[in-house]
């Protein structure tokens, strides 16, 4: 079974040896908590050795797209429109 | 941050190999060892010398040191995966829900339930977008945002409480919000306020100018119409199941 490895880039790379910007890079992690989803291989693996102290990584069964990793952190709006005034309107209109 | 047997398995480091191949060649050439140690008492020497295994290591078949993580599944209404920005799985927009499965109630909550239902009024902590709202019967609430898509006049149901309370009671969800099958808030959206008009002056060095830039923001006016705790008659008639297991995150208790 194909599993992934999910990346998150939890602290800056700032003032870090050009080399660790540069694994960063070549990983795909431009920004703090971005998300990256690479397939576990041992080149992978390697390169995030050189980053570990900054990364956050987990094994999971797929990638996700930017707006499901997006989704995840949504909250639920916590309300619905029950009932519109025009509906409402009318029902008192013919009553 | 790192799971090491995740680790090991990409790399597929030489640890296994290595920690396999010397327990064979402890098994295979124990007696060499023992030889060499006791060569002093013993007279017989054995000269087997079985340094590389008869199949290959690599082809035996690892067991998978670790289980991927399932990722959660967010659908679109049309059933696909969310690429972009505009596709919101329906339980992330403000839409009436569907219950495919009938509300649990435990019996120590239908026991509990009348001393919070016969004592009026109540209050709820509302979540609207995760930010809480503290609010009972006749509030009015002005909104920091603008919301979208509804009307003066619209009567809206919020649904998503953490505390339901009155005087000497609370209703309390455990770490997820309590069912919204439980209660029923209803506000009435009362029109929309806008602020002063805001200037900001802003100026860059060296340069004979003020920029200056406005805002004047429009915010929503809701008053709460009424917050009723369902009790537990009504939730019976609506098809609540009681289960005797504590797996039920609510749980009614007497405030200090």
């Amino acid at each position: 079974m194909s599993s992934y490895f999910r990346v998150t880039l939890m602290r800056s790379a700032i003032g870090l040896p050009r080399r660790t910007n540069d694994v960063l890079k070549a990983l795909g992690l431009k920004k703090r908590m971005a998300t990256v989803f690479h397939p576990v291989s041992p080149s992978v693996a390697g390169q995030i050795m050189k980053v570990k102290e900054l990364v956050q990584v987990q094994e999971v069964d797929r990638r996700l797209t930017k707006q499901e990793v997006h989704l995840e952190r949504k909250p639920d709006p916590g309300y619905y429109v029950e009932k519109t005034s025009g509906v409402e309107f009318e029902e008192n209109r013919l009553a | 941050m790192f799971s090491r047997t995740t680790l090991a398995r990409a790399l597929a480091l030489p640890i296994e190999h290595a920690a396999a191949r010397s327990s064979i060649l402890a098994g295979a050439s124990n007696t060499t060892f023992r030889a060499c140690l006791h060569q002093a008492t013993t007279t017989s020497y054995s000269t087997t010398t079985s340094s590389h295994p008869s199949a290959p290591l690599s082809a035996t078949p690892r067991a998978q040191t670790s289980i991927p993580i399932e990722q959660p599944h967010f659908l679109t209404p049309q059933n696909t995966i969310p690429e972009t920005r505009a596709d919101v799985p329906l339980n992330k927009q403000p839409v009436a829900p569907t219950f495919d499965a009938p509300l649990k109630v435990s019996q120590s909550l239908l026991d509990m339930l009348p001393y919070l239902t016969s004592q009026k009024p109540h209050y709820i902590t509302a979540h609207l977008h995760d930010r809480p709202y503290l609010l009972t019967e006749g509030d009015q609430l002005r909104l920091p945002f603008l919301m979208p898509k509804v009307k003066s006049g619209d009567i809206l149901r919020f649904n998503r409480a953490s505390v339901l309370g009155s005087r000497e009671f609370s209703l309390k969800g455990g770490e997820k919000y309590l069912d919204e099958r439980l209660f029923e808030c209803r506000v009435r959206v009362m029109g929309f306020e806008s602020e002063p008009l805001r200037i900001t002056e802003k100026t860059k060095r060296r340069r004979r100018h003020v920029q200056k830039v406005t805002s004047k923001h429009r915010y929503t006016i809701l008053r709460v119409m009424d917050v009723k705790v369902k009790t537990a008659e009504e939730l019976l008639q609506e098809g609540a199941v009681v289960v005797q297991s504590a797996d039920f995150a609510a749980n009614v208790e007497l405030k200090e």
